[in-house]
């Protein structure tokens, strides 16, 4: 009798099991691939560039701007969702939809995410092996870090001049990467989670290190030609320590801007460039 | 005519005083000794951070407050600013699709740019070409001509930021916001080009605006060219608006609040309001960046903000005292 039961309690968990999710946010999308729930993710955001799988997937907007139509055509058993100011939960679970909400803002909130996501999906072991990893990969950077740097991570500039900046402030997750990696946020006082910069601030503090993301209308540019265009604009400031010791980084892969489960290749980029040498 | 230069000459003073002072405010301390030691870092951030910047903004505000002074004298509409005939929403439409179509892309084009003048021109056009064809166009049909570019425009840009790729529409959000920056010297010397000289020609017209202010029947009564006049008008304001907008974005107000006042407190003559509105102007702006770039540092304020924040309660004192003096 007691087999019995425990025989339907696995098979009603078994049927509990989402079959067709839908994920508004790149980083949740990333999850879910990494859970090996690629197949059952039947839409996916209009952001969401990886694993190359995902791409082809019906798009439904994004968190801030959701195609609720679309989504609901999708017929999905689960929609997940991060935090957001349009009170998306409620008008989800009013059309009678299943909900997730998880938060992607901070590293320990990406973990968390996993642990989630295993236990929604019945994916727990696999959860906790990539949960595990990703811990063992952040932890092996943390060990490896020597000295400190002083950094700036721009993720805005008007094109082509050094003007209109805009840095990665504290509290951020890349803010947490950063520090992880081995570098100090120049930025890590400002008031502001992504403060408006000038030239002003940066002659000030003098980065070692400048991580370069801001010209973003160079999304999808060939990379030598995109460092050699983000790199002549720097050029023009050889004062900079960063810019003499040729440590200004042009980035353009979204494992940056992504908050998902390759924060940990983030970090171990972040320590190459910051400190030279291998990161992993 | 000796209020005339006194309240010239103060204006001046001011103004000088603001590129005085204006490039010694800011968020990091300077030992100003060090100024003129080359390769210091007082050097360095006072001729490449402070001066463009503030020189910048003395041209923008400038521009701006006179080209707000004029479009309310031709159109006698006291609402009527620099974007009221829709140019800055024109420069603005030109650097959105420059940023879209990725002509911002190139170092050596400029075509951010340029693509703004050319957008503000095709709306000057437009303007000059309504106010000198051969019917006999109102102000009042002008200016809500240009309400409807200025919608044309921003639908546009809404359009075409919902359909570009993330990173593009990141930066038109960007440059929408708009702002005083330290530009290069170059920027600055291109900038001037257009501004100094359709300021001069403003202020040598001055009678012109003044007798256009009181009506165009009363102009050409008067022997005024009204049309060439009018159309003269029209090219050099959106000049002013158009040239700056294409560097600083939209930069709200200046164009609203420094004219009114300065017609409140020295009256509507434009000889006296219109050089006095690009020096204060100017002055103006260089302050409120002055505050915009210092009070949460590292982290900056778009100088529209302070404009705004800092203009708009002073205007309101000055509307509500004048309106004492009055009863």
């Amino acid at each position: 009798m007691p087999f019995l039961f425990l025989f339907l309690l696995a098979s009603l968990s078994l049927f509990a099991e989402p079959q067709r999710i839908v994920s508004t946010v790149p980083g949740l999308t990333e999850i879910l691939f990494e859970l090996g729930l690629g197949e059952r993710t039947v839409g996916v955001s209009d952001y969401c560039r990886y694993p190359a799988a995902a791409v082809g997937k019906p798009k439904v907007g994004s968190f801030l701007q959701p195609n609720l139509e679309a989504i609901t055509a999708l017929r999905p058993d689960l929609v997940l969702i991060i935090k957001n100011p349009v009170r998306l939960k409620q008008r989800l679970e009013a059309i009678g939809l299943r909900v997730e909400e998880l938060d992607l803002e901070t590293l320990p909130g990406i973990l968390s995410a996993i642990d989630r996501l295993g236990v929604e999906t019945n994916r727990r072991a696999r959860a906790a092996a990539l949960r595990a990893n990703l811990e063992k990969r952040l932890a092996a950077v943390q060990a490896k870090v020597k000295q400190r740097r002083r950094v700036t991570f721009l993720v805005g500039r008007t094109p082509q001049r050094l003007e209109g900046m805009v840095a990665v402030g504290p509290k951020s997750y890349l803010d947490e990467l950063m520090r992880l990696s081995g570098g100090d946020n120049i930025f890590a006082d400002s008031p502001a989670m992504y403060p408006k910069v000038s030239i002003e601030q940066l002659l000030a503090r003098d980065p070692e290190v400048i991580f370069e993301m801001g010209d973003s209308v160079h999304e999808g540019m060939e990379q030598g030609k995109y460092r050699e265009d983000v790199l002549s604009v720097w050029a023009k400031m050889p004062m900079l320590k960063a810019v003499r010791g040729k440590k200004v980084f042009p980035l353009n892969d979204n494992i940056y801007v992504v908050p998902g489960p390759r924060f940990a290749d983030a970090a171990e980029r972040f320590y190459e460039m910051l400190h030279g040498g291998s990161g992993k | 005519m000796s209020r005339y230069w006194s309240v010239l000459g103060a204006s001046i003073l001011i103004s000088i005083a603001a590129l005085l002072i204006c490039p010694l405010i800011g968020p990091t301390p300077l030992d100003f000794s060090k100024i003129f030691t080359e390769g210091s870092l007082e050097a360095q951030i006072f001729w490449l951070a402070r001066l463009p910047r503030v020189l910048l903004a003395l041209l923008a505000g400038g521009a701006l407050a006179s080209a707000g002074v004029l479009f309310q004298a031709l159109m006698r509409d006291a609402l009527a600013t620099p974007d009221t005939l829709g140019v800055s929403s024109g420069a603005s439409l030109g650097a959105v699709v420059a940023i879209c179509f990725g002509w911002a892309d190139s170092a050596r084009l400029g075509g951010l740019w340029t693509a703004s003048l050319l957008g503000a021109g095709i709306v000057l056009m437009i303007v000059v070409g309504l106010s000198s064809s051969g019917r006999n166009v109102s102000s009042f049909t002008l200016l809500l001509a240009g309400i409807t570019i200025n919608s044309m425009c921003v639908a546009i840009m809404l359009f075409l930021q919902s359909v570009t790729s993330l990173g593009r529409s990141l930066a038109i959000t960007r440059w929408l916001m708009g702002g005083v920056d330290a530009v290069e010297y170059r920027t600055l010397g291109l900038l001037s080009l257009f501004v100094l000289p359709a300021a001069v020609v403003l202020i040598w017209r001055s009678q012109h605006w003044n007798l256009l202010a009181v009506g165009e029947g009363w102009a050409s009564a008067k022997g005024l060219d009204t049309r060439s006049s009018l159309r003269l008008g029209y090219a050099a304001g959106s000049i002013l608006a158009g040239s700056v907008t294409a560097i600083t974005g939209p930069i709200g107000f200046a164009g609203l609040i420094v004219p009114h006042a300065l017609r409140m407190l020295i009256g509507p003559d434009h000889r006296l309001l219109l050089p006095t509105s690009f020096l204060l102007g100017g002055a103006f702006l260089a302050v409120c960046d002055a505050i915009g770039r210092t009070v949460f540092a590292p982290a900056e304020l778009p100088v529209g903000v302070i404009t705004a924040l800092l203009g708009g309660p002073f205007f309101l004192w000055v509307l509500t005292s004048r309106a004492t003096i009055k009863n």
